[in-house]
C-alpha cells in the first residue's frame, strides 16, 4: 500500500527523498503501522512529537491504510 | 519597584505615591487587574476621564531573569466593555522596573483637542507637547522622540488608530532596536490613552537602577536553573529559535483547526506558502533575521526581521496570528502580503488579530473577495485615513459584522477569536468563551495540551477535560502574567515542573520573602477573581461566557465538528 509522508520544520532535513512541501510517497507492506513508516524513512522515535493521521492525533501502533496521510511534527507551540 | 506614579491629564501633573500595602506582592497582571476594579468605575464609560490606563512591570522585571521584561497594560477595554489586561514584549518592563516604578496610572482626560507626551528619567517626569506629533504613525513618532530624547529610550506610542480612538487600536512599544513592532495588542487599550490626550510615554533610564534582589545568590542558582530547563526544552530551546510563532501554521492546520475564510473550514490550501518554514526561508534568503528578541536577555528568540525582495528591512517578522488572521482567515496566501500589512499595523497601531479578523468578516459581507490582498492593504489605508469605512474596520469584526449584515462574526464578549476553531480545539474553545478578556488565546492556551502535546494531551475532539484544562491554564496565566515573564516560557514549566519551582524561587529571592507553588496559583486566582468582579460590576453574566451559536450548529471541516462542550460546564470554569 502507498501512503503519504509529510514531515515539517527541521525533520525534512533529517529524511530524504521529500519534496518541496516535505511530503514523499512511502510503499508499504499491508497491514503496516505509523511506527513501521517511521521507521521506513529512517526516521528514530525520539526526534518527532506529534504523529497526526488524516487530521487525527495518532501514534505508532496505528494501522495505516492505502491512501493515508501523516504528517509528523517536532516538539513545537507558540501563540 | 517601590512606587506608584500618578498621572493627571487634565490638570497635566505627576505625583508619586508609595506602593499601599495591598498592592505589596503584586505586578503585571495582578497589578494592573487589581488596581483597575479597585479604582475604575465598572460601569464608566472606557473612553472617559473616570477610566483609568495603568502600566506595570512584572515581579521580576529589571532582573536578569529572562524573557522577564513583558509589560502590562489594563484598564476598561472600550472593545469589550470589559476589564482587559493587555500584555507586549519589548522593552517597557525592564525600562519601568529600572525606574523604580511598580505601577504608572494615567488618570483623567487632557483638554479637547490637547495631545502630549510624557516623559519620565530618574530625575522626575515631565509633560511635553506633541503637536508636532498628531497624525504621525508610530515609526515617524519614535524617529522623532528618539531624535529628541536620545536612541535608546524605550518609548510607548499610539499611532493614528489611537488618536481616533479606535476599538482596536494598540500601545505600540519600542523593541531593542528602537523600532515600534511589538504592542499591547488586543482590546484597544490605544484607544484609551487616545482619549486622554497621551501620545506618547518616554522612559528614559540613563540614571536609573536595576532592582536588587533581597537574596541574590537564591536569585542566581534559581535563574541559572531556569535558563538551562528552557535551553533544555524542544520548544523554548529549538522550535521557538529556529521558526518563531508561526512554525504553528502547519501543526494547527494539519489537525483542522486553522480557520479559514471567516472561520468556515479548518484547513487551507494555501498553508505551506505562509508556514514558518516558508518564511523562515525566505528571510534567510534576503539576508534578514530569521532569529530575534524583543527584549534583552531572552533566550528563545522566536522574533526576527523581515526583509522586502530588495533585502531592505519592512518589519519585524509576522507573528503567528498576524499570518493567520490577514492570511488564511481571509484566504490569502501571499507572505509578502502579510508582512506589507504587519508594517501598516504596527505604524497605524491596531491589533492585528481584530482587523485580520475584521477584514474576513468585510469579506464574508462583500467589501472584497476572499484572497484579495491588494483589497485588505487598501482596508488598511483606509482606516490610518480615518474615514468612516476605515473607522468601521478599525472598531473591530463585530461592529463591522452588524454594519454589513453578517451573521458569521467570530466574536466573545465583543472581541474576535483568535487563529484556532473552537469546534477542532474544544479547550480553547473554553478559553474564549469564559475568560475574562473576551475571545483570548493566551489567557489559557489549551493548545498546549490540546494539540501540542505540551503539559500532556486532551483530546481536542471530544468535550471531556477541556473545563479542567481550561481552568487550571487560566489560573496559572493569571499569575505566570504577573511575573513579567513571557507565556512562552510555560510551554517548557507545563513538561518539567522545576521550572515552576525555579520560577518561585526567583519571585521569593527577588522580594526577600517564602513563594512556594501555591503562592503562585493563589496569586493567579485573585487575578481572576478581581476580573471576574469587575466585569460583573460592568453587567457581564454568563450569558457573555458562550461561543457565538453558530459554533454549536456548524459543521467544521475536515471533521465536521461543532462545539458541544455544555453550558452548565462552561459555568463551572470559576468554581475555585
Amino acid at each position: 500500500m502507498n501512503v503519504e509522508v509529510h514531515l515539517f520544520a527541521y525533520l525534512r532535513k533529517e529524511v530524504t527523498g521529500l519534496d518541496r512541501k516535505g511530503r514523499r510517497i512511502v510503499t508499504l507492506a499491508d497491514g503496516a503501522t505509523a511506527g513501521d513508516l517511521v521507521r521506513a524513512i529512517g526516521l528514530s522515535s525520539g526526534r518527532y512529537k506529534l504523529l497526526v493521521v488524516n487530521n487525527v492525533h495518532s501514534n505508532e501502533s496505528a494501522p495505516l491504510r492505502d491512501g493515508d496521510h501523516v504528517a509528523i511534527f517536532p516538539a513545537i507551540a507558540g501563540g | 519597584m517601590n512606587k506608584i506614579l500618578r498621572v493627571n491629564m487634565e490638570s497635566l501633573t505627576v505625583s508619586e505615591e508609595p506602593l499601599k500595602p495591598e498592592y505589596a506582592g503584586l505586578g503585571g497582571r495582578s497589578m494592573t487587574s487589581i488596581i483597575v476594579n479597585a479604582e475604575v468605575p465598572p460601569l464608566c464609560h472606557p473612553l472617559s476621564a473616570e477610566n483609568k490606563l495603568v502600566f506595570a512591570p512584572g515581579l521580576l522585571a529589571g532582573t536578569v531573569a529572562p524573557s522577564s521584561s513583558r509589560l502590562s497594560v489594563g484598564g476598561k477595554s472600550p472593545l469589550t466593555g470589559g476589564i482587559k489586561e493587555s500584555n507586549s514584549g519589548g522593552t517597557a518592563g525592564k525600562a519601568l522596573a529600572v525606574l523604580d516604578i511598580a505601577a504608572l496610572v494615567v488618570e483623567g482626560k487632557a483638554k479637547r483637542g490637547k495631545l502630549h507626551v510624557l516623559k519620565i528619567d530618574a530625575q522626575g517626569a515631565q509633560f511635553l507637547s506633541a503637536d508636532r506629533l498628531k497624525h504621525k504613525g508610530n515609526y515617524d513618532t519614535v524617529a522623532a522622540l528618539h531624535r529628541k530624547h536620545g536612541k535608546n529610550a524605550t518609548i510607548l506610542s499610539i499611532g493614528p488608530a489611537g488618536e481616533m480612538k479606535l476599538s482596536a487600536a494598540t500601545v505600540a512599544v519600542t523593541d531593542p532596536e528602537g523600532r515600534p513592532t511589538r504592542h499591547a495588542g488586543r482590546g484597544g487599550l490605544g484607544a484609551v490613552m487616545g482619549s486622554k490626550g497621551l501620545k506618547a510615554i518616554v522612559l528614559d533610564t540613563a540614571a536609573g537602577h536595576r532592582p536588587k534582589a533581597a537574596g541574590a545568590r537564591a536569585f542566581h542558582k534559581a535563574v541559572k536553573r531556569f535558563v538551562t530547563l528552557l535551553e533544555e526544552h524542544g520548544v523554548t530551546g529549538q522550535t521557538l529559535p529556529t521558526y518563531g510563532t508561526n512554525a504553528l501554521a502547519n501543526v494547527i492546520n494539519a489537525v483542522g483547526a486553522y480557520p479559514t475564510n471567516n472561520f468556515s473550514s479548518g484547513q487551507f490550501r494555501g498553508v505551506e506558502k505562509i508556514s514558518g518554514e516558508t518564511q523562515r526561508a525566505r528571510i534567510i534568503a534576503r539576508g534578514g533575521m530569521p532569529s530575534h528578541a524583543c527584549q534583552r536577555g531572552c533566550t528563545m528568540k522566536c522574533s526576527g526581521l523581515y526583509p522586502d525582495k530588495k533585502g531592505r528591512y519592512l518589519t519585524k517578522k509576522p507573528e503567528y496570528e498576524t499570518v493567520w488572521a490577514n492570511g488564511a482567515n481571509c484566504g490569502i496566501s501571499d507572505l509578502d502580503a502579510i508582512a506589507q500589512m504587519d508594517r501598516l499595523y504596527d505604524d497605524i497601531g491596531v491589533d492585528t488579530i481584530e482587523t485580520g479578523a475584521t477584514i474576513a468578516v468585510a469579506m464574508e459581507g462583500g467589501l472584497a473577495k476572499f484572497g484579495d490582498a491588494k483589497a485588505a492593504i487598501r482596508f488598511l489605508k483606509e482606516i490610518r485615513k480615518g474615514s468612516p469605512l476605515g473607522r468601521i474596520l478599525g472598531s473591530g469584526a463585530k461592529l463591522t459584522g452588524q454594519v454589513l449584515g453578517v451573521e458569521r462574526v467570530p466574536v466573545v464578549k465583543g472581541q474576535a477569536m483568535p487563529a484556532y476553531d473552537p469546534r477542532a480545539a474544544k479547550g480553547i474553545g473554553v478559553t474564549y468563551a469564559t475568560s475574562t478578556m473576551g475571545a483570548d488565546h493566551t489567557a489559557g492556551y489549551a493548545i498546549a495540551a490540546n494539540v501540542l502535546k505540551v503539559g500532556g494531551f486532551v483530546d481536542p475532539l471530544k468535550p471531556e477535560g477541556q473545563v479542567e484544562l481550561s481552568r487550571n491554564l487560566q489560573i496559572a496565566t493569571g499569575a505566570l502574567d504577573s511575573t513579567g515573564l513571557c507565556l512562552f516560557t510555560a510551554f517548557c514549566v507545563l513538561d518539567r515542573p522545576e521550572a515552576l519551582q525555579a520560577i518561585c524561587e526567583m519571585i521569593g529571592a527577588e522580594r526577600g520573602v517564602e513563594f512556594t507553588v501555591n503562592d503562585f496559583l493563589a496569586l493567579g486566582k485573585r487575578v481572576l477573581k478581581a476580573e471576574r468582579d469587575f466585569n460583573a460590576g460592568a453587567g457581564f453574566t454568563s450569558a457573555d461566557d458562550r461561543l457565538p451559536a453558530f459554533f454549536q450548529s456548524e459543521k467544521l471541516a475536515p471533521h465536521q465538528a461543532t462545539f458541544d462542550v455544555p453550558e452548565a460546564e462552561l459555568d463551572t470554569v470559576f468554581n475555585f
